[in-house]
């Protein structure tokens, strides 16, 4: 049996090699792959002095290793260059987006676990009815919806005929509440204004039901499946046994159990969640990394994309080794 | 147990419903294919060409409404998914040409090459697919070949891992262990005895990243990577062109090529899942 801590440190030491694997990845598709970066950003057109004046600015013309360990030792020092539109440094610019990002990932991180734990929980207890059925279709079905066009028909309804919620961004722009921790709910609490809250609910509702719903049906089919695998144990039988009513049985004794496997499950989620709030920021004009990397992608700011790919890579491999720090402290079995 | 449930039970419980998922999904796919394909012949109007005045509703002449150019959305919509369909099921088959060896080699030699395939996939695999393919398809220019390849490496770690992993587990059953003693070298066995076995969930996996790559190609499009060049239809561009209407209510616009993406995506979806479960039935009657 080794210790948590042993565990916690080999798996920091493992995300090493991920990071490097990742970064790599990144500078292999920015610059080993066919397609010119200074072709990207100026066109192929422009004047060939224009180019190489941009090259050499970049540091495209230096040999090939020599740019990645450029690459990698301006990471280390935390430098990801600065913008070729704003002029501004990046990471200062990812970091203006990055709270907007946040508050919608969570947000629809919580519809989707309660909508796929509740039906999930469901159609695990009404097994082989038309209830589970409805179930387990849903659990399928939910996922083919394209994120955009889900988005439309929610502000058809929503905005454009019930005109009950707004069809984009984050806020009233009025409304805006003093900048504490970027996320606009927080702020608005700390700060007492309730105006901002309000308002920053109201448009939180859409963005999050279209992320949160299209990535449930996951956590359905997971829950259900852990549950029904659950329910046959001998402690369930036990429990019914003593007379604990089925409620209780389920939502007390089984459903703690078959979080567990979902908890893992995570890791995996949180690369569709972060793809899913690109296409979601794109269709709300929600204020997030997902809006600024599509943005700088069509003004080909070159320094800006890389930039917010290898704050994607980052954000990947730190949530991966939360998960399974998380993972081995709740299930002590991971650990030898 | 009431009447209905009964009546119920007889309909489905006969067939496991993963039976019917696999069937339906099977029928979706084929009449999907067989409307690409047949485009020219039963679409009304030609798709590219002004038949009605713009923005018209849908009405007796135009089922599906026209669009901004006076367009036949049925036309459109009849049309719209030969792109996308085509890239999704080859950016599937090049992930799968590449993922199934690798993962084939590197779960039977095992060891250091094995190590090291798996650490870089499983790191791609954790990455989100959609932003790889965004920026694959913006540094090599978006056009029908640069966005399938776009597709294609970021399902490569998906093949991968499940061959791998089911590669681990043939490889230690008995017959492998005959073969290995009768003398069959590494190619042979890996091929006669082990990649036959995997085979099936390969197809499993093949049609849930057909299902994933369409909705890639349309997120690629609605970013504005996409491949089409207009006026060509596509389910994706007629979508994303149709959220500038939206405010004015022209709902029609948007709500047929979405409808056929869903349609789509959950035809592969309901056929691989369903193919999943008769395959590897974890959850039945015990």
């Amino acid at each position: 049996m080794v210790s948590l801590r042993v565990y916690i440190i080999s798996r920091l030491l493992l995300a090493i090699p991920m990071i490097l694997i990742l970064l790599s990845v990144v500078f292999v598709v920015l610059r080993v792959m066919p397609g010119d970066p200074v072709d990207a950003i100026v066109g192929p057109k422009a004047p060939e002095s224009v180019k190489e004046k941009l090259r050499h600015e970049l540091g495209l013309d230096k040999p090939l290793w020599e740019q990645y360990v450029d690459y990698l030792s301006g990471l280390l020092k935390g430098d990801m260059g600065t913008s070729l539109y704003t002029h501004r440094p990046v990471f200062e610019e990812i970091m203006d987006h990055f709270p907007a990002t946040l508050e919608l990932t969570i947000c629809s991180m919580i519809v989707a676990i309660v909508v796929g734990i509740f039906t999930g929980a469901f159609g695990a207890r009404r097994r082989n009815t038309p209830g589970d059925v409805a179930v387990r279709v849903y659990g399928i079905m939910i996922y083919a919806f394209f994120i955009p066009w889900f988005a439309m028909l929610l502000k058809l309804v929503f905005s454009v005929y019930l005109k009950w919620l707004p069809s984009g961004s984050r806020i009233e722009p009025w409304a805006t509440p003093k900048r504490i921790t970027g996320l606009y709910l927080i702020d608005s609490l700390l700060t007492g204004n309730i105006v901002a809250f309000v308002s920053a609910i109201r448009h939180l509702i859409l963005p999050s039901m279209t992320l949160g719903l299209v990535l449930s049906g996951i956590f359905t089919r997971m829950t259900r499946g852990n549950l029904i695998e659950i329910l046959r144990r001998d402690f369930i039988t036990a429990a019914r046994a003593r007379g604990i009513p089925e409620n209780r049985v389920i939502y007390g004794h089984a459903l703690k159990n078959a979080l567990i496997p979902i908890i893992t499950m995570f890791g995996m989620e949180f690369a569709l969640l972060l793809a899913g709030a690109v296409l979601t920021e794109t269709s709300f004009a929600w204020p997030g990394i997902g809006t600024f990397l599509v943005e700088r992608i069509a003004y080909r700011d070159y320094t800006a994309v890389q930039g917010v790919v290898v704050f994607y890579a980052l954000l990947v491999v730190l949530v991966n080794l939360i998960v399974d720090v998380i993972y081995a402290y709740i299930d002590p079995r991971i650990r030898y | 147990m009431s009447i209905r449930r009964a009546i119920f039970s007889r309909i489905f419980r006969r067939r496991e419903l993963e039976f019917w998922f696999t069937v339906i999904g099977g029928i979706m796919i084929i009449a999907l294919v067989l409307m690409s394909v047949l485009a020219p012949y039963i679409s009304p109007y030609d798709p590219t060409k002004s038949v009605g005045p713009s923005y018209c509703p849908p009405c007796e002449k135009f089922p599906l409404g026209t669009d901004k150019m006076g367009r036949d959305m049925l036309s459109r919509i009849i049309h719209g998914g030969r792109i996308a369909l085509y890239i999704g099921i080859v950016a599937a088959f090049v992930s799968m040409a590449i993922g199934v060896p690798l993962g084939l080699i590197s779960g039977y030699a095992g060891g250091t090459l094995d190590r090291i395939l798996s650490l870089i996939m499983d790191s791609i695999y954790a990455f989100p697919g959609l932003v790889l393919a965004i920026i694959i398809a913006a540094m090599l220019g978006p056009n029908v070949i640069n966005v399938i390849i776009a597709i294609a490496i970021i399902y490569v770690p998906t093949f991968f891992r499940v061959t791998r992993g089911q590669v681990l587990s043939i490889r230690e059953e008995v017959y492998v262990e005959a073969a290995r003693a009768l003398g069959a070298g590494s190619s042979t066995v890996l091929l006669r005895y082990i990649f036959p076995n995997v085979i099936p969930n390969i197809a499993v996996i093949m049609s849930l990243c057909i299902a994933d790559a369409i909705l890639t190609e349309a997120g690629l499009t609605f970013i504005g990577l996409g491949p089409v060049v207009p006026p060509t239809p596509d389910w994706g561009y007629d979508l994303t062109v149709g959220r500038y209407v939206l405010g004015v209510g022209y709902w029609w616009i948007i709500t047929f090529p979405g409808f056929m993406i869903f349609l789509a995506v959950l035809a592969f979806s309901l056929f691989g899942e369903g193919l999943n479960e008769l395959l590897n039935p974890t959850l039945r009657e015990r």
